[in-house]
């Protein structure tokens, strides 16, 4: 058995920078010694914490989903040949109904496309209120945004980048006056971090100053009692 | 509150994608400034992430919590596939791998401000800043050419126009008192 510890070459391995047969002498070292290998492992922790000293750059937002793109299973696309097969099987007396379906939808569509032009042109202008929330805490790459109408009585919270929480948990949106805090209503969020709810409040949205997103028991609390993930302000 | 890197870990290995999501959310930007500072170009950090997590999905059930940390894993798969990139191309980054971390805590008012900078350091980046700055120069200078750009001894002996002996000796005591260092720090809170 090799006594000889190769103390000395151990923070070169654990940086990686060794050569080819200083490396391969260690390894054949450290195959057998307990000792050692942990020195090394304790060497990796220490050189990795170098990572940290790197500026923090925030990836694109789609890099999170094409990374679960690739992990999840992939559904089986369909295949152009059968719904080729399909139509030149189709019978005769088949294809004329098909034919007239998709008149009478291209129709229907034409006359709904009239309506919606005639509608949009006598609508009044309306305006919405938006308010941004930023990440905090545990969650600072998180973003979110309320959407409020006009008359301050309705809004919608769209939050994304959020961390999904256990089943036992649920995030709670907090609407704030004069320090007095009142829950505008609890939300959870998928797999990619995106959730979107209703605001429900006693009082017009724009009576509030600020607002706040934080970590509640499923169902919500009477006050905040978790960690606080999102902020903003009007 | 939060599930643990571990409880993430056992999940993915049960190939839940949920929890590959999270542990995106916690880590993808570690990863990707990590990829980005080797490799210094925006579409080959990006394809280095998602290798990286992929890996992890892949080989999850592999991960033993008890030989390294998970950010020591996660770093050291950055860091491999980044170094073969660099290889592979057979360019070393300009411009910003030669940064120097430290620099912007040292250069308003030199090292002896550090002490009053280091009671206000609360995140890992500021923590793990501040314990190479205690380093010498050329001891940190190694550590970081090594570790950022992945040369081997002979080859920053070469770059430094130094002995290989003196290149081993500040690699030695750069490592072990940077880590004598982090230890006695608090853990960085990730």
């Amino acid at each position: 058995m090799n006594t000889h510890h190769p103390i000395d070459d151990l923070p070169a391995y654990a940086l990686g920078c060794l050569e080819e047969i200083e490396l391969q002498a260690v390894e054949r070292h450290l195959a057998v010694c307990v000792d050692c290998r942990n020195e090394v492992a304790m060497l990796r922790d220490a050189a990795a914490q170098m990572a940290f000293s790197t500026t923090q750059v925030e990836p694109p937002v789609w890099l999170k989903r094409g990374i679960l793109a690739r992990v999840e299973p992939v559904k089986t696309p369909v295949n152009s040949s059968s719904w080729w097969d399909w139509l030149k099987n189709i019978k005769p007396a088949w294809g004329v109904a098909a034919f007239a379906i998709i008149v009478l939808l291209i129709v229907s569509n034409l006359v709904l496309w009239n309506r919606v032009q005639t509608l949009s042109q006598n609508k009044p202008v309306s305006t919405f209120q938006v308010v941004s929330l930023a990440g905090t805490g545990p969650a600072e790459t998180a973003h979110g945004v309320m959407i409020v109408t006009d008359s301050g009585r309705f809004g919608t919270l769209v939050v994304d980048g959020l961390p999904e929480l256990v089943k036992e948990q649920q995030y709670q949106l907090w609407l704030i006056e004069d320090g007095q805090r009142t829950s505008g209503g609890v939300f959870s969020v998928d797999a990619w971090g995106y959730g979107a709810m209703v605001i429900k409040a006693p009082l017009p949205l724009d009576t509030y100053s600020d607002f706040g997103v934080t970590v509640e028991p499923a169902g919500g609390s009477p006050g905040p009692t978790g960690d606080k993930v999102l902020g903003g302000s009007f | 509150m939060f599930p643990s890197d571990e409880d993430l870990l056992h999940q993915i290995a049960r190939s839940e994608s949920k929890a590959l999501a999270t542990l995106y959310d916690r880590y993808g930007r570690l990863v990707f400034s990590l990829a980005l500072r080797m490799v210094g170009n925006a579409a080959s950090a990006e394809e280095i992430t998602q290798d990286v997590f992929v890996q992890v999905w892949n080989n999850a059930a592999s991960y033993q919590p008890e030989l390294s940390k998970l950010t020591t894993w996660l770093t050291s798969i950055t860091r491999y596939r980044s170094i073969d990139l660099l290889r592979r191309r057979n360019v070393r980054p300009d411009g910003h791998i030669l940064e120097d971390p430290v620099e912007d805590l040292v250069i308003s008012g030199g090292r002896e401000e550090l002490p009053e900078v280091q009671l206000e350091a609360k995140t890992a980046d500021q923590q793990v800043r501040l314990a190479l700055a205690e380093l010498p120069e050329e001891q940190r200078a190694v550590l970081l050419m090594a570790y950022f750009q992945g040369l081997s001894q002979p080859e920053m002996a070469a770059a430094l126009n130094e002995p290989l002996g003196t290149v081993k000796t500040r690699v030695r005591l750069g490592l072990q008192k940077l880590r004598r260092i982090l230890e006695s720090n608090e853990p960085p809170a990730w």
